[in-house]
């Protein structure tokens, strides 16, 4: 029963679906919008278009041991906002995100609780909170919980169903288009809002471990978010913002695991091949080991390209209690690492576990790369809403906050569709749109046998290989230049103008096509925001090295805009406005770290 | 971190249209071959999650590091319980080092 | 504050075992401070000692109760009846009689058995305060039943129905009510004729006005369960319309054709030897009567060997009933319950090339003799007997084509008395006549042997051991000659015949596999539908629909008409109007499946199927409520109320808490199906037989309940080994459970193997209600394994 690609637009089954608020991405940050709308509205018609499965889709897949905020008793959201901003070196960050999103952490974080989320707690039932905001749980299970709670509101889920490009109606968003990876159909979704929350971007970089045969897909990030949301976005015109604050952090040396964990959770410093502790030693003016997060992400590259490489989390002053309780924290989130450790005879109480610097990720929940978005969590497209990593302007929200955010989104695009009528789908400029976007999607399936082209994995690797040796990737430790970055934007062009090129012989393959099409126009988007910026801001993150200090006057954010027809990119920048008061650089009021 | 599929174990969910392996694929990659067994169509791909090693009914899924970054003969195999999974860890020297994690319920229920 | 109702715990020692194992006092001063129970009691007597407890019942304090001690079956009645007025749910009620749960093991040292008994009332408090308070819940039964069959069977089961005020459609293939009965020439013993019964049974049937009967009938669709099955009948057009036809027969005068061969017109009905009739009778033609005449026959046409153009018999009816142009109609009718009562057929004589059947009109079968034996036969059959002159003579073959690995493995119980009725009949007309009856052994079961003896005094009757050999035509005079060796007088005889009647089997009607197939019943042997003899011999393996007569095995009339009430009786249920079904309907959380199918797969009964977004759906009325589906979802998604998945897990993570209780000795968890496994387990213990100490038991609605998450669960706290006590494979009450229990466990051997477990650590077995001595030595066993083992790694 081998998969027959259609030979003609025409032989394929359109299905039309039209609904109140549709939600791009069955994540975090969608399951909570699900459950939010039905929440506000017993009666609104949800649908949630899902590219894999909604049950272990995405970023949660394997799990999470923590979530990184959650406001201790005593704090304030307002104490959060100033941890955040200072996190991300002072910022520019979008402070009125941040507060307004800080305020709803908390219940988001309870609802998961009370959906059977396991949170670590004392046996007094204290919440036993590993930094200063971040607590353990236990979470093999988060995402089936949420997802449960998402199709309990009785909204309809598509599963396996890949969005390609958002339906517009004139400069509004009215739902989104796409193409069902089991039943080969093509899918148009009317929606009267519509909010997307596909997660981040990954694999826009060559991960330094992917050269193998067997393990591609080495990412701390999960490989299957490829930024679709955003390239959607960035098509029909929206601005982006911040998206040269790239997310590279410190991971687990080969693996590519998650460090974080190690070095808050159980105080395991970072040491240097001298066994030096690197943050105390040089950074401890910005905090030491409570240092910004690029400060953390790039002090061990800084170590390797010294020579003083190799760089550890140093584990060896734990008890066998805490090296067990270790793993049953990495068992949590991304079991193959204890797996990994087996495979190794790595006994983390005499072995410390070497680090290094993962590939860059665009994601918004971590930095602050993505749409730009009003407090209603709008983009500049109207009626559509953006959430979690999709959305940008307001670093460090990691779960609590994407789930936050979720909420915030739903309110935002419930109050918007009150005015909103939809237009009909036989309407000449929605079937003119309907039917080119279904040409353009099932294109690489309809090449024929004969077809010499270029595979969606020949492309993709072409690309990670010029966003690393050029746009900054982990080869060159994140470093880049105005030339390297006019050299990337020239290839990523000719890539571009071979798309045409791309084919594929099964569902799964036009779905590899399409990622590596979508990868295509954020990496473009990404370059022109990493050349706007001259000077280094957050090295690691973003680093110039034309221009290796910061500049005062690109104190505001970096934003684009594509236009929709012609396909040219606009930089341009916004003022920073600051609403919580305090030293921008310092994690509290009092200026203690 | 490519899965690999004991063929004697697996029954292809007993060809239903879609084994549980591949309704669970974040990626999409687990799928029934010819033999109406599972496999997976692009070990390179993988992002090791483990939902299918999980999910198997018939505990035919055995989640490997790939040789390039780590060495054979270690294992890591997850048993689901009601709100609870138990890992069972061997590294190379056969040790065995055992888990059992709550997934679902406060602490202190 | 009013606080949330707690759980009674009610004690009451009697005979005094619990007094004798433990400090009672201590025991029950214990039990009372447990969480969540409202008080302890301890009754005095059933009468007045009760009053106290119901009056927790009534004021609120408690919503549940837990009976610790023996009550015999009619004590808990007594016991309900004088609590069910206080509003208590009889779904929240427990029996927990610590001596047969084994948690009393008598060697066991006093404070351990004592830590065991509270380990083991604290299980089951955990599974009674997660219960809930059940009600039955009522689903439609539309009055109106699906006989499909039209034959003795179809007819009574019809009638039956039709007496208890339910509408009946009767389905019948051929063109002729009345099936196989009415081509019978006499029953046994009184020789009367069959028609006279079947149209007796007709005309009652007729007279209650809630029976419609379709000729001509096939069933082509259903769908739906039990309660509600929505079915569509497909009618081939017999091209006259019964209403207006009055029997005249100037339609068949007119007709022009002739049918060559007999055979033709009985098209419907089974393969007979049509030159054995060919002597007497009018010519058939394309269109004239159907059926036995005492039934009421139904004119049809042959349509197909109608001349083109030509409508001669329309001219001719003066009542315009016929119709050339009838199409094929369908009719959609709604049933509460469907009957199949399909019958048989001979089994295909031609095939027994031996004995020349139907090359010559001498040789024909047991059924085609009784059509010989009729009135409209007799001419025929005189023709056969006696021809020229030599003393007429004809034969019998017993088992022709039965008991025989190459034919019909079975015997089919009745042809030995249908040969001896036939036999009897043929010497009483015709005294002279010589009768041979070739056979294997004589099957006259229960009265049956007094026809057997009569017949064989017969004068002229002859009992030969052996079934003959080279039948063939003599060329002179036609007759049959044949050899036949004589086991008993030790001789071969050579023997001259008029006629060699073949006494065939019976086979399952043409159309009952498709049938089947159709209603998603599973195979039975032989082909015919299947049933567990003693317990449910009218059941067909789906809910709502039952096998009367010829369909679930061969049996005669007699029996085919009990088997129809039978069936009749086991339908009504599903045509009050309202059934009402028991509270313990599985219930999906939709927000845990992943719609992998596999609840719709494993459930023996078919009560699952998916919805239009492709989660599964629930038939009520089909569902047997056995968990089998509970304990095959992977994700736990399915639970049955007050069995649930959490229950179990609740009362297993009691269990994994307090493992210490047993010492050294191995902590096996016993989860045993409630239907035999438990009881014998519990009639081991009361019996006092001995129990390894740490042996702790579950209950299970069957073995193919368990989830083996629970078995996860138990192992993964520490508990040393899991045992599953299933009934036999073949008779799982539930068909499937006992064989998916097997399978599950073996899985997770495997499973364990791999987390370095010992797969011993997960045992099953199968076990009958008898089975108390097997039980112990069973589990005995087991403990002494889990010793070799040492315990479990997880125990920290």
């Amino acid at each position: 029963m081998a998969y027959q690609p259609p030979k003609d637009p025409q032989e394929i089954p359109v299905e039309e679906v039209s609904c109140g608020l549709l939600i791009i991405g069955g994540g975090n940050a969608g399951c909570f919008a699900a459950v939010e709308a039905r929440k506000l509205s017993p009666e609104m018609d949800i649908v949630i278009m899902e590219k894999a499965h909604i049950s272990r889709s995405g970023a949660t897949a394997a799990g999470m041991d923590a979530i990184n905020t959650y406001i201790p008793p005593g704090k304030t959201p307002e104490d959060l906002v100033r941890w955040s901003r200072s996190q991300v070196g002072g910022g520019p960050i979008r402070e009125d995100l941040a507060l307004t999103n800080a305020q709803e952490l908390n219940q988001a974080v309870d609802d998961l609780e009370d959906w059977g989320l396991p949170i670590v707690r004392d046996d007094e039932g204290n919440i036993k909170y590993r930094g200063g905001w971040d607590i353990s749980i236990r979470g093999e299970a988060l995402k089936p919980i949420m997802a449960e709670k998402a199709i309990e509101t009785g909204a309809r889920v598509y599963n396996r169903v890949v969005a390609t490009n958002l339906l517009m109606d004139g400069e509004k968003c009215v739902g989104a288009m796409g193409f069902g990876l089991r039943d080969g159909k093509f899918y148009v979704f009317r929606a009267k809002a519509t909010i997307v929350a596909t997660g981040g971007a990954c694999g826009l970089y060559k991960s330094y471990t992917a050269d193998s045969t067997t393990s591609h897909h080495q990412t701390w990030m999960c490989p299957f978010n490829v930024g679709t949301g955003y390239a959607m976005g960035i098509r029909q015109g929206a601005e982006m913002t911040s998206m040269e604050q790239r997310w590279v952090a410190t991971r687990t040396k080969d693996f590519c695991g998650p460090v974080d964990t190690i070095s808050v959770g159980y105080r395991s410093a970072m040491i240097n091949g001298r066994g030096e502790k690197i943050l105390e030693k040089h950074y401890a003016h910005l905090g030491g080991d409570k240092a910004p997060r690029y400060i953390r992400a790039n002090a061990p590259m800084d170590e390797w390209l010294a020579g003083r490489g190799p760089t550890f989390v140093d584990t060896t002053h734990l008890s066998d209690e805490e090296a067990k309780e270790l793993k049953i924290d990495y068992l949590c989130e991304r079991p193959s690492f204890v797996l990994f450790l087996a495979s190794r005879n790595h006994d983390v109480t005499k072995e410390p576990i070497e680090i290094y610097g993962s590939d860059p990720y665009i994601v918004g929940g971590h930095t602050q790369s993505g749409y730009w978005v009003d407090v209603e969590r709008m983009t500049t497209i109207p009626g559509l809403f953006a959430a979690g990593e999709t959305a940008g302007g307001n670093p460090n929200k990691f779960v609590g906050g994407c789930a936050a955010e979720g909420k915030l989104a739903t309110r935002g695009a419930l109050k918007y569709m009150q005015a909103v009528t939809l237009p009909p789908l036989d309407q000449a400029r929605m079937k003119a749109q309907i039917e080119a976007e279904k040409a353009r999607v099932f294109s690489p399936l309809m090449k024929g046998a004969e077809f010499d082209g270029v595979s969606p994995v020949e492309m993709e690797e072409r690309m990670q290989r010029l966003m690393d040796e050029y746009a900054g990737g982990t080869s060159q430790f994140y470093r880049t230049n105005e030339e390297r970055l006019d050299y990337a934007l020239r290839h990523l062009a000719m890539l571009k103008s071979q798309i045409g090129l791309l084919h594929a012989g099964d569902l799964h393959g036009l779905m590899l096509a399409h990622e590596v099409i979508d990868r295509l126009d954020v990496a473009e988007v990404l370059c022109h925001h990493l050349k706007h910026r001259r000077e280094t801001r957050w090295p690691g993150w973003q680093t110039r090295s034309d221009f290796p200090e910061a500049d005062p006057a690109l104190d505001c954010f970096v934003e684009t805009v594509r236009d929709p027809l012609t396909g040219e990119i606009k930089s341009f920048t916004r003022p920073y406005e600051q609403v919580v008061p305090g030293d921008r650089f310092k994690p509290t009021l009092d200026g203690k770290f | 971190m490519p899965p690999k599929v004991d063929l004697n174990k697996c029954d292809g969910c007993q060809a239903q249209d879609e084994p549980l392996c591949e309704q669970v694929c974040p990626g999409n990659l687990m799928t029934l071959g010819e033999n109406a067994k599972a496999y997976c169509r692009e070990l390179r791909d993988c992002w090791d999650c483990m939902s299918c090693t999980k999910v198997c009914p018939k505990g035919a899924i055995d989640t490997r590091v790939p040789y390039q970054l780590g060495y054979h003969g270690a294992s890591l195999t997850p048993m689901m319980g009601t709100n609870s999974v138990t890992w069972t860890c061997v590294d190379l020297n056969g040790n065995v080092e055992r888990f059992r994690v709550k997934t679902r319920g406060r602490y202190g229920e | 504050m009013p606080t949330k109702p707690g759980i009674a715990l009610a004690l009451w020692d009697q005979g005094g075992a619990l007094a004798r194992a433990l400090d009672l006092d201590a025991f029950a001063a214990a039990l009372a401070k447990l969480s969540g129970v409202a008080g302890l009691w301890r009754p005095a007597d059933l009468e007045g000692g009760l009053e106290e407890l119901a009056q927790a019942f009534r004021e609120g304090r408690a919503d549940r109760l837990l009976m610790l001690g023996r009550a015999t079956p009619a004590q808990r009645d007594l016991i309900w009846r004088r609590l069910s007025a206080t509003g208590l749910n009889p779904h929240l009620v427990h029996w927990l009689d610590l001596q047969e749960e084994s948690a009393l093991p008598p060697g066991f040292p006093s404070e351990p058995r004592r830590k065991k008994a509270l380990l083991i009332t604290k299980m089951h408090l955990a599974d009674l305060r997660l219960a809930r308070p059940l009600m039955p819940v009522a689903v439609p039964a539309e009055p109106t039943a699906l006989v499909v069959g039209g034959g003795v069977a179809g007819l009574g089961a019809a009638l039956a129905l039709a007496k208890a005020g339910v509408e009946v459609h009767l389905a019948e293939r051929t063109s002729a009510l009345g099936g196989k009965v009415a081509l019978l020439s006499g029953f046994y013993p009184l020789g009367c004729d069959p028609a006279c019964g079947l149209s007796f049974t007709l005309e009652a049937l007729r007279a209650t006005g809630k029976a419609r009967l379709h000729t001509l009938s096939e069933l082509a669709e259903i769908s739906g369960g039990p309660g509600a099955f929505r079915a569509v009948l497909r009618r081939r057009p017999g091209h006259v319309d019964p209403e207006r036809c009055d029997g005249c027969g100037a339609c068949a005068e007119a007709c022009p054709v002739q049918l060559p061969d007999l055979a033709e017109w009985w098209q419907d009905e089974p393969p007979l030897n049509a030159q054995a009739f060919a002597l007497a009778g009018a010519p058939a033609k394309a269109i004239g009567p159907t059926g036995n005449p005492a039934l009421g026959t139904s004119y049809r046409v042959l349509r197909e060997r109608c001349p083109e153009g030509c409508d001669a018999c329309v001219a001719a009816c003066p009542a315009g009933a016929v119709r050339l142009d009838e199409d094929e109609s369908r009719l959609e009718v709604g049933a509460g319950a469907v009957i199949l009562a399909t019958g048989w057929d001979p089994y295909p004589l031609s095939r027994l090339t031996e004995y020349g059947y139907p090359r010559s009109r001498r040789v024909v079968g047991n059924l085609e003799m009784e059509g010989l034996l009729s009135e409209r036969g007799l001419p025929s059959l005189a023709g056969l007997l006696g021809a020229e002159g030599k003393p007429p003579a004809l034969g019998f073959v017993q088992c022709a084509g039965s008991r025989d690995l190459a034919h019909l493995p079975y015997c089919s119980g009745v042809c030995c008395s249908a040969t001896l009725k036939q036999a009897r009949r043929l010497k009483q007309l015709w005294p002279e006549l010589t009768v041979y009856i070739f056979y294997q052994d004589m099957r006259t079961p229960g009265f049956e042997e007094d026809l057997y003896r009569d017949v064989a005094a017969m004068e002229g009757v002859v009992f030969v051991r052996g079934l003959p050999a080279g039948v063939r035509e003599q060329d002179q005079d036609g007759r049959l000659a044949l050899r036949c060796e004589d086991a008993y007088a030790g001789r071969e005889l050579k023997l001259s015949l008029d006629l060699l009647v073949l006494a065939g089997g019976m086979t399952p009607s043409p159309g009952a596999a498709e049938l089947g197939g159709l209603l998603g019943l599973p195979a039975g042997p032989h082909g015919f539908f299947p049933a567990h003899l003693q317990c449910h011999p009218e059941e067909s393996g789906r809910s709502g629909v039952f096998a009367a007569g010829c369909a679930r095995e061969p049996m005669n009339v007699a029996r085919s008409l009990e088997s129809a009430a039978r069936a009749a009786l086991a339908a009504l249920p599903f045509m009050q109007g309202e059934a009402w079904l028991a509270p313990h309907l599985p219930q999906l959380d939709q927000g845990k499946c992943d719609q992998c199918k596999r609840c719709v797969e494993e459930c023996p009964f078919g009560s699952w199927s998916l919805d239009e977004r492709g989660f599964p759906r629930l038939d009520l009325a089909r569902c047997r409520q056995c968990g089998i589906c509970m304990g095959s979802c992977p994700l736990t998604a399915i639970s049955l109320p007050n069995r649930t998945v959490n229950q179990t897990a609740k009362a297993v993570e009691v269990l994994g808490e307090g493992t210490a209780f047993a010492g050294k000795e191995p902590v096996i968890l016993a989860f045993l199906c409630r239907h035999d496994a438990l009881i014998a387990a519990r009639a081991a213990a009361a019996a006092g037989l001995a129990l390894p100490p740490g042996v702790v038991l579950w209950p299970l609605n069957c073995a193919g309940s368990l989830n083996n998450a629970l078995v996860a669960d138990a192992l993964s706290l520490g508990v040393d080994g899991v045992f599953i006590g299933g009934c036999a494979e073949d008779q799982c009450h539930f068909r499937e459970g006992s064989r998916l229990a097997g399978r599950r466990s073996r899985d997770l051997g495997d499973k364990l193997a791999q987390m370095r477990l010992e797969p011993e650590r997960v045992r099953f077995a199968h076990l009958g209600i008898g089975d108390a001595g097997r039980f112990a030595e069973l589990v005995g066993e087991y403990a002494a394994a889990l010793r070799a083992l040492g315990p479990n790694p997880f125990r920290m």
